[in-house]
């Protein structure tokens, strides 16, 4: 999110897409309804489903999952068409608009509806109701990301706003609501494949950075990882080979061992909080987990981990605390980060995963240097200083400011905080940001109250204003990536600007501002090289703050991504695509390697299921479970409210079949997988359409599974999980999971 | 299955007919819940009632310091709403919305509402679990620690670090993932991750290559 749910009372319209924030975020439609029923803001939902999102909306967009592109740039041909974008933020603040608006071009009215299936008149409107309505919010959530052109969908989002000038001001922004409460803070701690924490990237010096703040060599760290030959039969480090993907861990197992690059296959499989059914391809991770050696489950519950395979051997469930039974801080949509106090003790066996970990770093043999930084007090490590380890080294994105003493202090006196802008007034937070939201920069000491509104240049960086990132060097193509006649309020330097470097401070006159200790701490890290995120004492941070200057540097947005497979955001049909015709058009990527897998794309889409697998099938949230589901069907309360697995089909599609509503039917997938579900007769989907949610498990192809769960451990209710019948596709960045596009052919059972 | 009740009319404007009725005083305290809660409301807010309406007739009959109230934070979505435990003798035997929190201002969804069965549900894992011979088996944690342990050594002597597969979360806290970020690093293998990869990575991958 670049802003806070709370920003969004200061929209003037606000443009939803991919998301049903009514069921998965059932609480930000408090905010939501404020800019619908107090600015009068017109709600623009777009969605393939008539959500109960849409149920609230002003105007509905149906369009064809998966046209996302298509769809925003149908939008965007009107806006250029008739002047309506903001030449002023455009020249100031984004490179490479001009490279959209050709493309753009290409997307007539007629062509959008071909793909999309929306009339040309009702995005004219759409494209009227923002221009006039600004600054709108543009927020989006699955139904955008998880496509195997995800990246192209978000980036095309982000386009609608830039075009518009609708980003950098209150009121404005991409609001992406994000789904679990501590999604947005594990990935900025560093929980994927392909980063270290604060997304330094896996490079040899980000190695360095972080063994410079653990205290260990870097040559340890390197030591502990394998060593393979590169193509010229030198010796490379898997340290900095991004890992696979969450989602492909699967092929890691099946795949064949020459195809997949390190050493071997996978042949353990840890899951610490994850549930398998929300990932794609259930019929190949049955396979997966039983060749496995070793299945470990730690969870607060047993999760379908536990019931999946048909192995006899080789799994162990190891049970965890939930989050009530420790203390710690997570870091919600909008950047802000809140304190948990401990609620109760952890009930039965359970460990809290902190200890879980250090317990196993005792029995692997890395505990003293693990814990180097950190007190451990018997066999429970102190949260507080693995926070405040956090703070001595996440420079790049400003969580060096949120000690746990001020996140406490916050969460003591919430009352003190502004409704809509979240700035404490008076009390013993005056003037911070609710959460210190990140940015919050420098070191606790520096007092930063944190950035509530990402990237808006009419506060001073002290106060949380910003600028866009120069992180893309500071030309391209001959022409300037810094930000032009643009500035944060306050700035020593009115233009654009690289990032901070000590050699830059130099040049600037203001090292003399560094204190002896900042000083000395700069010059053992790398001399004049150091810089903004590798300075471990801050103060380059600080000193470029005093002088009104953002130590990332001042650059414009990139409308254009030249380092990803589509630089402008293309539509391509997905790899299970209903129509045919326009394959041949919009085809999809040629198959690749990346991430350690092989990824296919061409291969898929070649082969026509269009015919035998007619339906698209779709998938989303309820607003009574959540994720995988295991924690929340196995809640009395709320296993009461939704006790069937069901596939919603349009009454159309039903009564051709004779399928009648609440009957049961089978719903088979073009890989071979199929699922035993209810029917709900329904217009919420359009005809040619299905739908399912995700979070049921337990039932695996019509057979219930009940039994093979640990004694009084079952979840009270059971269902098919709708990834036993999703498919292939992953997007071609990320590896993301094509969860929202694919086809199925619906039979009575 | 959810199903919608209304014939699909529109009954008047929404939130302004509650606020007038609310004014004009003829409205309990659940009528109220039920009302301003959206879409969503109805059986949630009435769980949370209960609940509240119990401990308030404790309160009543047992001394007032009894009952400590922690603050914590739900775990169903990212809006991050506060959660107020009622707790006593280490029994957690209540919850509320937090009003003072800016993001939920009093409110919850049935999520929201029903966390408090998440911690002292009955269905959850008891204690360290092994499938043996297709029957699970109650172990120690010792020996879960030390077989497993034992396993993944013996795995990355014959195939090395990477062949290693181990899961991160975002349910996690910031501590607890950064933590095992850093486990992994000590590990030696980038083979972990979390839900991100599946819900925003797009979203990430895209903002941070426009924005910066």
């Amino acid at each position: 999110m670049t802003y806070s749910y709370n920003d969004i009372h200061n929209s003037r319209a606000i443009f939803l897409i991919g998301g049903n924030p009514a069921e998965a975020h059932p609480v930000s439609l408090l905010h939501l309804l404020r800019a619908k029923e107090v600015n009068n803001a017109p709600f623009i939902v777009c969605d393939p489903r008539f959500t109960r999102t849409a149920a609230h909306a002003d105007e509905y967009v149906r369009l064809r999952s998966g046209t996302d592109v298509a769809l925003i740039w149908g939008i965007l041909w009107h806006v250029f068409e008739n002047g309506w974008e903001d030449k002023d933020f455009i020249r100031q603040r984004v490179w490479g608009m001009d490279q959209v608006k050709a493309e753009v071009a290409k997307w007539t009215p007629e062509e959008v509806e071909r793909v999309t299936g929306v009339p040309g008149s009702q995005l004219k409107r759409v494209a009227r109701t923002l221009a006039n309505n600004r600054p709108f919010t543009i927020i989006w959530c699955m139904g955008g990301t998880q496509h195997h052109i995800g990246n192209n969908n978000v980036r095309a989002y982000c386009n609608l706003g830039l075009a518009l000038g609708v980003i950098g001001t209150s009121g404005g922004g991409t609001n992406i609501f994000r789904g679990h409460d501590n999604v947005q803070g594990a990935t900025d701690v560093g929980g994927g494949n392909d980063t270290l924490p604060g997304y330094y990237g896996l490079i040899e010096g980000a190695w360095k950075h972080w063994a410079r703040v653990w205290g260990v060599e870097y040559d340890y760290i390197l030591g502990r990882f394998a060593t393979v030959k590169d193509k010229e039969g030198k010796d490379e480090s898997m340290s900095t080979k991004a890992g696979m993907p969450v989602s492909r861990w699967i092929d890691g197992v099946l795949e064949a061992k020459e195809n997949i690059d390190q050493p071997d296959n996978l042949r353990a499989m840890i899951y610490q909080g994850h549930a398998p059914n929300s990932q794609t391809r259930m019929t190949d991770m049955k396979e997966a987990m039983e060749k496995l050696d070793l299945l470990v489950v730690i969870d607060p519950y047993p999760t379908v981990s536990a019931i999946l395979h048909d192995r006899t051997d080789g799994v162990y469930l190891l049970p965890a605390a939930t989050q009530f039974e420790t203390v710690g801080s997570v870091t919600a949509s909008n950047r802000s980060l809140q304190w948990r106090e401990k609620v109760m003790e952890p009930m039965f066996e359970c460990k809290t995963d902190q200890e879980i970990i250090y317990l196993f770093a005792q029995k692997l043999g890395f505990a003293d240097e693990l814990f180097k930084n950190i007190a451990v007090n018997g066999t429970e490590p102190v949260v507080e200083d693995i926070l405040r380890e956090i703070n001595r080294g996440m420079w790049t994105i400003g969580y060096t400011g949120q000690s746990p003493e001020r996140l406490k202090l916050h969460m003591a006196n919430q009352y003190t905080f502004d409704r809509t802008t979240l700035r404490a007034v008076g009390g013993p937070a005056d003037g911070d940001y609710y959460g210190l939201p990140w940015p919050c920069w420098g070191t606790p000491e520096m007092k930063h109250p944190g950035t509530a509104n990402l990237y808006d240049t009419s506060l001073p960086v002290a106060d949380g204003g910003l600028c866009f990132r120069a992180n893309f060097g500071v030309e391209r193509d001959g022409q300037n990536l810094l930000a032009e006649d643009s500035w944060p309020v306050g700035s020593e330097i009115e233009d654009g600007y690289p990032e901070f470097t000590m050699a830059m401070l130099k040049e600037l006159g203001w090292d003399g501002d560094l204190t002896a200790e900042e000083r000395s701490a700069i010059e053992a890290v790398a001399g004049d090289k150091t810089n903004w995120k590798t300075d471990l004492s801050g103060g380059i941070q600080r000193v470029a703050i005093a002088h009104g200057c953002a130590p990332f540097g001042n650059a414009k947005a990139r409308s254009v991504v030249w380092n990803f497979p589509d630089p402008v955001p293309l539509h391509r049909e997905p790899l299970y695509s209903p129509r045919r015709d326009l394959v041949a058009d919009y085809p999809t990527y040629e198959d690749r390697k990346f991430w350690r897998l092989p990824v296919l794309y061409k291969t898929i889409q070649d082969q026509d299921f269009s015919t035998d697998f007619p339906t698209i099938l779709t998938s989303g949230r309820l607003v009574e479970y959540e994720g995988g589901g295991d924690e929340t069907r196995s809640n009395p309360w709320l296993a009461e409210l939704q006790q069937d697995m069901f596939v919603e089909i349009n009454p159309y599609d039903a009564n051709n079949k004779g399928i009648r509503d609440g009957e049961m039917v089978w719903i088979h997938s073009p890989e071979g997988g199929k699922v035993n579900v209810m029917a709900l007769l329904t217009d919420r989907v359009g005809r040619g359409v299905a739908f399912m949610p995700f979070h049921f498990g337990g039932w695996y192809q019509g057979e219930d599974r009940r039994s093979r769960y640990p004694s009084g451990a079952d979840p009270y209710v059971l269902g098919e999980s709708v990834n036993t019948v999703t498919t292939y596709g992953y997007d071609s960045v990320t590896q993301m999971q094509e969860t929202k596009t694919t086809l199925c052919r619906i039979e009575k059972a | 299955m959810l199903r919608k009740k209304t014939g699909g009319v529109a009954s008047g404007p929404r939130l302004s007919s509650a606020l007038t009725q609310l004014t004009n005083g003829a409205i309990d305290r659940r009528t109220f819940l039920r009302r301003s809660g959206l879409t969503i409301g109805g059986l949630a807010a009435a769980t949370t009632l209960s609940s509240g309406m119990v401990t308030k007739a404790q309160a009543q009959t047992a001394p007032s310091d009894s009952v400590e109230i922690r603050k914590s934070v739900c775990g169903h979505c990212s809006v991050g709403c506060t959660v107020l435990a009622e707790v006593t003798k280490g029994v957690w035997i209540g919850q509320e919305p937090g009003f003072d929190s800016p993001f939920n201002l009093g409110a919850h969804c049935a999520k929201g509402a029903a966390v408090r069965e998440h911690a002292h549900g009955e269905r959850r894992l008891k204690y360290p679990t092994k499938l043996v011979g297709g029957k699970w088996q109650r172990i120690s944690w010792d020996q879960a620690v030390n077989e497993i342990g034992d396993k993944l050594l013996e795995i990355r002597e014959k195939s090395g670090p990477d062949a290693v597969f181990w899961t991160n979360s975002s349910k996690m806290s910031n501590e607890q993932s950064y933590l095992h970020r850093k486990f992994m690093a000590f590990w030696g293998t980038n083979n972990t991750d979390h839900q991100a990869r599946i819900c925003h990575s797009t979203t990430v991958a895209g903002v941070a290559n426009t924005w910066g």
